[in-house]
């Protein structure tokens, strides 16, 4: 217990420092190439990803 | 008057100042009382058995300082044996008792002036106070007085006495005779404390005899090791108990033979704590619960200087056992639960009737197949302290646990010791040290956890990074192109965690849900997130209710930083749709779940140890027993009399 708890605080310690200490909702994507560069630029982006629903 | 002549035989008889009125004729063995007049004959006395006694008459020695000689000797005798009582007449005119037991000697001196209990209603065990000592008794027995010679302070055939012991090595005995109740307080003292001249002390060649002495029954060569101390002997050949009578051995009776050879022969040798012990005697004691018999193994151990102990095997746990003074043992009556011994608090473990099944080899009383006490036990792991109670005595000792390769190697043992079953009752519980250790440093690591949590709160940012409402224009299908907005550019300043939160403030009985995708506008990565809420309320049977919720946040993974804007995307039962919030914060602090999950698995390892101590004691508890009677069965609540108190019970006080 004397170690392994101490292991459990590092690992915490630096799983938040990497960032890793969350449980994230998010998913992950771009935005087409083509729609992009496009008249409008992303803000005529209207298909493709919908919040995951 | 301090010379005269023998009632009986006429022979001169002398008187010495301060030595007693009662003196022993040296030519007829008539016993003399002195009286104001004359000299009155109160019968004769048996010749003096030879004891061994390396004391002897007009021996000179002093104690604390004060000279005394050795004035008289009286010869007694009881079911266990026979022994010697020597009256030192001090020189200041006071009068002392030095008597042997078991090897060591016990030095008296009367004590007068004081109320004493009445001897009749003692019995072992229970306790009574002289000028606030506080004593228990250990013997309660009737002693014929057999021999005697020189001067004494008086005379009985035949008296009761108790034998107790009081706290820090005091003792005190109690002599009942015509009426009339004497006491005596010493302590334990060598010879060499007594200042007795070595030279002038005799040699003990009692019973050397014996040390090449053979059966009665089957001329086998019992080969004694303490033949001084040997008062029966049980023949390891044909099982004949002998008695030893004034250095003879008498054939008492046919034992039947033990069901098992001692583990520990008979005769071994072997150093345990120090002291090199020789194993005298083997029993084989049981008890027997609920009809079954649960027998034991007993080694009788001497050293000549240290005197015996006990050597306990049980499943094949060695329990080696030291005798206490009862006097030292605080505890609340025979059938209390708790006692304390040398600041230590015992927990009554089991209490059980004993019988002595088999015996091979010599002992120091007069043991008997068949001899029964009733034993309680008590513990408090590692130690034990052991209770055994007879008609006329009651006898404490301690306990430590002893691994059976540490006497295998002690004794020299050819092959090893059977490995020990199940659970010894004063085993120490090895889970409990590190049950409390787990716990302890749970505590220190959470804390540390803890503190991890709130820095990284302090230092962690929560800044709002967009804030705005959208609308969703009346006729407009969920889901659609056409219900989709855009937010104004925003700026994420740093590499972060993001938390969404959706609020739909003015929803009622309905449910909305917004599909929020970050646009890096630079790099085309969308992060997306989907909250739902949901909002029911209501009154059913006179009572509102109301279930759900108008907000919902989610987190993200880190997002870089960067110039974002915002697509949502509402959906919601067509023709009911509601405006709504969204709002984009920092969020690197913390967090719950990580370090609420690494909690979790720090409580693991104490919970782990906690529940095999639990199982272990458990365990240990499922064999304690309480019995009430012989043969009897009772499982008691050790816990019942917790409330015992330190003093010893006594009914009479």
């Amino acid at each position: 217990m004397k170690y392994f708890g101490g292991l459990l605080v590092l690992a915490y310690a630096a799983l938040h420092s990497l960032g890793y200490d969350r449980f994230p909702d998010d998913e992950r994507g771009d935005v087409p190439e083509s729609v992009r560069m496009g008249p409008g630029g992303v803000l005529s982006w209207h298909d493709g990803f919908m919040g995951g629903k | 008057m301090r010379a005269g002549q023998c009632p009986s035989c006429g022979a001169p008889v002398e008187f010495l100042p301060g030595a007693g009125k009662v003196k022993v004729c040296e030519h007829c063995s008539t016993v003399v009382l002195r009286g104001a007049a004359n000299l009155e004959a109160l019968g004769k006395v048996a010749e003096l058995t030879e004891t061994g006694s390396p004391l002897k008459l007009h021996l000179s020695g002093r104690y604390s300082g004060n000279p005394f000689t050795v004035a008289g000797r009286i010869q007694k005798q009881n079911a266990a044996g026979t022994w010697d009582e020597w009256c030192l007449a001090f020189d200041d005119g006071r009068t002392g008792w030095l008597s042997e037991s078991e090897g060591e000697w016990n030095f008296m001196t009367p004590l007068e002036g004081v109320e004493l209990p009445d001897v009749a209603r003692l019995e072992p065990l229970s306790g009574f106070s002289l000028r606030e000592r506080r004593f228990v008794v250990e013997e309660k027995n009737r002693a014929t007085t057999l021999a005697a010679e020189g001067q004494l302070p008086d005379f009985h055939r035949e008296h009761l006495y108790v034998d107790a012991t009081g706290p820090k090595g005091i003792f005190c005995s109690l002599d009942s005779a015509d009426g009339v109740t004497e006491a005596y307080v010493g302590s334990r003292v060598t010879l060499d404390q007594l200042g007795f001249s070595k030279g002038e002390l005799s040699p003990r060649t009692r019973k050397e005899t014996l040390t090449g002495a053979r059966c009665t029954q089957c001329n086998g060569m019992l080969d004694l090791k303490a033949p001084d101390a040997a008062k029966r002997v049980a023949c390891p050949y044909c099982g004949a108990l002998l008695e030893v009578q004034s250095g003879k051995l008498a054939f008492l009776q046919l034992l039947e033979k033990p069901p098992h050879e001692p583990a520990v022969p008979l005769g071994a040798t072997g150093t345990l704590f120090g002291t090199e012990w020789t194993v005298l005697a083997f029993l084989i004691r049981s008890c027997t619960v609920d009809g079954n018999r649960y027998p034991w193994d007993e080694y009788l151990l001497w050293n000549r200087q240290a005197g015996f102990r006990w050597l306990m095997c049980s499943n094949g746990h060695f329990s080696f056992l030291t005798p206490v003074p009862a006097g030292e043992v605080a505890l609340g009556g025979l059938d209390a639960r708790t006692c304390s011994f040398e600041g230590t608090s015992y927990k009554a473990y089991q209490t059980v009737f004993t019988r002595t099944d088999f015996v091979l080899g010599e002992c120091y009383w007069s043991v008997s197949e068949g001899e029964t006490a009733r034993a309680t036990e008590f513990i408090a792991p590692p130690k034990d302290l052991n209770l055994d109670l007879t008609d006329t005595e009651v006898t404490f000792t301690k306990g430590e646990l002893v691994p059976p390769e540490e006497i295998a190697k002690a004794f020299r043992l050819p092959k090893p010791l059977d490995p020990p079953r199940g659970i010894a009752p004063s085993m120490v519980n090895p889970f409990l040290e590190k049950a409390s250790s787990a716990w302890s440093w749970f505590g220190i690591w959470s804390a540390a956890l803890l503190a991890c949590v709130v820095a990284f709160a302090v230092i962690g940012s929560r800044a709002e990074l967009f804030r705005g409402s959208f609308s969703v224009a009346p006729g407009v299908a969920p889901s659609s192109p056409e219900s989709q907005r855009f937010s104004e550019p925003f700026e994420i300043p740093k590499t972060v965690p993001l938390e969404v939160e959706v609020g739909s403030p003015d929803l009622d009985n309905g449910w909305e849900g917004v599909s929020v995708d970050l646009v890096n506008m630079g790099t085309g990565e969308v992060v997306e997130v989907y909250a739902e809420n949901s909002y029911y309320h209501g009154v059913d049977d006179g009572e509102s209710w109301s279930e759900g919720s108008r907000s919902d946040s989610k987190q993200t993974a880190e997002v870089d930083k960067g110039q974002y804007v915002l697509r949502v995307t509402p959906h919601f039962d067509p023709g009911r749709p509601t405006d709504y919030l969204v709002t984009v914060r920092a969020d690197d602090g913390p967090g719950f779940c990580c370090p609420f999950t690494l909690f979790l698995f720090l409580l693991l390892v104490p919970i782990f140890y906690q529940v095999r101590s639990s199982g272990f004691e458990t365990e240990r508890w499922a064999d304690s027993v309480f019995q009430g009677s012989p043969g009897g069965f009772s499982s008691g609540d050790s816990d019942d009399d917790d409330d015992d108190s330190d003093d010893s019970s006594d009914s009479d006080d």
